[in-house]
């Protein structure tokens, strides 16, 4: 082999098979894919609101997809769904606003693919996130106490207060507030939503 | 096992002998970088030709890949997600018959857990205990029901101990039969000392029926429960068996998200 | 530049016919070795200094799986983007400025030309180490793209991509100007990274960040690119190294060139396809993730392949590795190429899959590629060509030693370990009657082995660190210091040849 172009040729042609194969087919093949209308007139998967995307760029930004998945196996592959992750496979359309989607490849935590559904309750996710031990004893996931505010409690504590249990709440006379980015992140994880059922995801 | 100190470099002393004894007549010039002069000359390749082992190994490989690729391709369709589609190896298994504490102990762990904790406990001043709970033992279902379906909030008393939070609803989240079978595992596990009857599907369907306007209005409180009896006159009987056609999967007749 | 003129290599088989021929080969060589002095050793130490910082963010990564409040409540140091920060400090940084170093000195030998324009090259390294600095900021400071091993912010990727495009033009000038007739193997892997590369990194970033494609498309491409950063850039240039030193420190041929033909074209062929075996259950199409799977068997052939040739080139020259670290380090990544591959190829399985997917068996896999094969064949070379460069040899055997034996069996006690602990964790994950809670409680033994792991090799990293310093600050004093270890260096020091 010491003709350069012949080389030169089959290291071009080898790339190209595959980024034709699982780079440009796949754009083809479902890249242009639309939202649907569901029989209630709503739009899948919905726009998410201002909130949401803002938190979409916290989860990011902390990097969650490095221990959460966002993907929902087959009934009949893996425990996904006996574990109640989702009632159903997840399907290319319940990306298709993702920006960017985060699949992850991680399940050092659950899949949150279904979180919204699976727990809606802010006022724990809140809780959880400022410090995963409060809920969960045992967890490894770090606490993300810089989204939150501890800081002088006023004559009436703030409505928007957590109320931490025992040796996780502030000091006396101080209060814990969620910042801006806490309330968007919980607004994201509260529009994980992939229940509505699509004919392509039996 | 040990390096030449002053030459890690060389592969051995010896063998350096050996390569330069060909050129023995003939030395380098000493202007050269040591590590020049002693190394070996530029790579080259050999000959040897591959093994017919090796050569059927790889045909066999080949063939394989083809097989496997025509078989488990889903017919190359964009949305064809399972593998087995188009090969003919259907995989839909026979609903199992479902036994409702075994699944409420799932739901429980995955979705009440966070809050009540794994061990019924729940959290001192945060979340109620349901392990020995008055609210969870009692006799009929009618409250708890209620308090599943739409949330509780405000004031309420549990084993004596003040609560003041706020659950959320699990009527769109969950079917009449997890919710009944969630109950069933809380009212039932033994393990908490709790000890109560099972409760069915078609109880959890009765209330939410009856209870249908309700999110309307926002969560139960204590006191609003506290009027309503805790054994219903119209409800159904409850059941330890499983209800007929419910299967293993919790997938079924989930209603489908607002 | 020398006028040597351009003979074949197979003259210099029978040396006492060429004696002349010998020395102008050798002078060549030497004068090789003078051109390529100030950038790759320049891309060598910043390497150094980047696996430096890599480590130390690995251990902070390692120690949070376990200890989540250590530095717990620092935006910049959660373990969210402490983690990425890890992966491209050691991707961007280390191993790619190595291996850039790496393909430059060996490029410039195979074609047996000097290193011509080196102030190209040189400023491709501060642009590339700009680029690293700029994307490791941004990804402290919350910039971080979301998307796995592509991490870098937007404002980072053009300056790498600028840098490599430097690299790239010089390495294909220097292969059109070559003036060795035979393209040995090892050019071949090295010119077919050279041109992947860009491909890869242009096609992910423009796909994924410039103008992002909808939906899952973006995971395709993402895994397409993932896989094939490993595939076709790192491996192709370990390997690249291996087929030259082997035969270099043994002396003798490669075996059969029928078997690096196969092993080069089958590995071009099916490396590039297996990326979608990241998504195997994934809201993928069958077909894109069974090409895949089938792809990730057919690697089987390459692997096997390459570890035959090398092996028996080897045969009969065991005994050299007690002397040779470049020969040690080298045999030891090649064999972990073999278990590193193999291990790939049933771990794309579906039903292996399905168990071992998302748990930290992937992880331990990702650090066989990475470390056990591809970073210990970095480090063989750099004790083959750093020497060469500064014109002295090693200063302390023991570091050598240290090195070796430190990062070796610490890569070792990572994998075996985390690659057990992850099928563990995958088969209490099936069992739904396992809360995941539980799941987590079973895994964190596993995680701390594997921070003793990391603490025993980031030892051997800073004994290589002291040795390499100083190598190069010796290179800074004038010649004929004396230095004590190196009397058989220093004496011929003083080469007219050399700038």
């Amino acid at each position: 082999m010491n003709y350069g172009p012949l080389l030169f040729f089959g290291i071009f042609l080898t790339i190209a098979s595959s980024w034709c194969g699982l780079v440009l087919i796949p754009q083809l093949q479902f890249g242009g894919q639309q939202a649907v209308k569901l029989e209630s007139g709503e739009q899948y998967p919905p726009v998410r609101p201002g909130g949401a995307q803002r938190g979409e760029a916290v989860y990011r930004a902390n990097g969650c997809i490095y221990c959460h998945s966002q993907q929902v196996r087959a009934a009949e592959f893996g425990a996904d769904i006996k574990r109640n992750w989702g009632t159903r496979r997840t399907v290319a359309l319940d990306y298709i606003r993702d920006k960017p989607v985060m699949l992850g490849t991680m399940r050092t935590g659950p899949d949150l693919s279904n979180i919204g559904v699976r727990n809606p309750s802010r006022s724990w996710q809140l809780t959880h996130l400022f410090n995963p031990q409060s809920t969960s004893a045992g967890s490894v996931m770090p606490p993300f106490g810089f989204l939150f505010e501890t800081r002088k409690a006023g004559q009436r504590p703030a409505p928007d207060a957590l109320q931490l249990p025992a040796p996780f709440n502030p000091p006396p006379g101080f209060e814990v507030v969620p910042t801006q980015a806490a309330n968007d992140l919980v607004d994201y994880l509260l529009s994980l939503k992939a229940n509505v059922p699509l004919p392509e995801a039996k | 096992m040990s390096f030449d100190s002053s030459n890690p470099q060389d592969p051995a002393p010896g063998a350096i002998a050996r390569q330069a004894a060909p050129s023995s007549a003939f030395s380098l010039p000493d202007d050269l970088p040591p590590a020049i002069q002693r190394e070996r000359p530029e790579p080259l390749e050999g000959n040897h030709p591959m093994s017919l082992l090796f050569v059927t190994f790889v045909a066999v490989l080949f063939f394989w890949g083809g097989f496997y690729l025509q078989r488990f391709s889903g017919g190359y369709q964009p949305f064809s997600y399972n593998e087995n589609t188009l090969g003919g190896g259907a995989t839909n298994a026979p609903a199992k018959p479902l036994d409702p504490f075994a699944e409420g102990k799932r739901l429980f762990v995955d979705t009440c857990a966070k809050c009540h904790q794994a061990d019924g406990q729940g959290l001192a001043g945060q979340y109620p205990p349901l392990a020995g709970s008055e609210w969870v033992k009692a006799e009929g279902a009618a409250r708890i029901i209620r308090i599943v379906l739409d949330g509780l909030q405000g004031p309420i008393k549990v084993k004596g101990a003040d609560f003041n939070n706020q659950m959320v609803p699990w009527r769109d989240v969950l079917t009449d039969q997890q919710i009944a079978s969630v109950i069933t595992y809380v009212r039932g596990e033994k393990g908490w000392g709790n000890n109560a009857s099972a409760i069915s599907a078609e109880q959890v369907a009765a209330v939410r029926q009856k209870t249908k306007t309700r999110p309307a209005t926002g969560s139960w409180t204590a006191g609003e429960l506290l009027k309503i009896p805790e054994i219903e006159a119209d409800m159904p009987s409850g059941t330890n068996a499983p209800p007929a056609g419910a299967t293993n999967s919790v997938s079924t007749n989930l209603p489908a998200a607002k | 530049m020398s006028s040597t003129p351009s003979t074949s290599l197979l003259k210099a088989l029978s040396p006492s016919d060429h004696d002349e021929d010998l020395v102008q080969r050798k002078a060549l060589l030497a004068e090789i070795d003078a051109s390529c002095r100030l950038p790759v050793l320049l891309f060598f130490i910043c390497g150094t200094l980047w696996l430096l910082v890599g480590t130390l963010f690995a251990l902070i990564t390692s120690w949070k799986m376990h200890h989540p409040d250590l530095l717990g409540n620092i935006a910049w140091l959660t373990f969210g983007r402490v983690r990425p920060v890890h992966l491209n400090t050691v991707i961007f940084g280390f191993a790619s400025e190595v291996a850039i170093g790496v393909s430059l000195w060996l490029m410039c030998r195979l074609c047996r030309v000097t290193l011509m324009h080196k102030w190209i090259i040189i400023m491709a390294a501060v642009f590339w180490n700009v680029g690293v600095v700029v994307g490791v900021l941004g990804i402290l400071a919350g910039d971080n793209t979301g998307i796995e091993w592509l991490e870098f912010p937007p404002y980072a990727s053009p300056i790498l991509f600028f840098s490599y495009a430097l690299i790239a033009v010089w390495g294909i000038i220097t292969f059109r100007f070559r003036r060795e007739k035979h393209l040995y193997v090892s050019q071949w892997y090295l010119l077919a990274a050279l041109l992947w590369f860009p491909w890869l990194y242009s096609s992910a970033n423009i796909m994924l960040i410039m103008d992002p494609v909808r939906g899952t498309v973006q995971s395709a491409v993402n895994w397409w690119f993932a896989h094939n950063v490993l595939g076709l850039w790192f491996t192709p240039i370990g390997l690249a190294a291996i087929y030259y030193f082997i035969p270099k420190v043994t002396g003798k041929p490669i075996h059969s060139y029928y078997l690096s033909a196969l092993g080069f074209w089958s590995l071009a062929l099916f490396y590039n396809w297996n990326g979608g075996h990241h998504l195997v259950g994934g809201p993928m199409p069958a077909w894109l993730v069974t090409v895949s799977i089938v792809a990730s068997v057919m690697m089987t052939i390459p692997v096997v392949t390459v570890g035959i040739n090398h092996h028996l080139t080897m045969k009969g020259s065991f005994h050299m590795l007690r002397h040779s670290p470049t020969l040690r380090f080298m045999v030891f990544g090649g064999m972990n190429y073999t278990v590193a591959s193999l291990h790939g190829v049933l771990s794309a399985l579906r039903s292996v899959s399905e168990v071992t997917h998302f748990t930290h068996h992937t992880i331990s896999h990702a650090h066989t590629g990475m470390y056990a094969f591809f970073t210990m064949v970095m480090f063989g070379s750099m004790y083959y060509i750093i020497p060469r460069l500064t014109l002295r040899e090693w200063p302390s055997a023991m570091l050598i030693r240290v090195h070796f034996w430190f990062t070796a069996l610490g890569i070792i006690l990572y994998m075996g370990p985390l690659t057990l602990g992850g099928i563990l964790q995958g088969y209490a994950m099936l069992n739904p009657d396992v809360p995941f809670l539980d799941v987590v409680k079973l895994t964190v033994p596993y995680l701390k082995i594997r921070t003793v792991a990391g603490i025993i090799i980031a030892i051997g990293h800073t004994a290589f660190f002291i040795n390499l310093t100083w190598i190069i600050l010796r290179q800074l004093q004038p010649y004929r210091q004396p230095t004590r270890m190196i009397i058989a260096a220093t004496r011929n020091a003083i080469n007219p040849a050399l700038p």
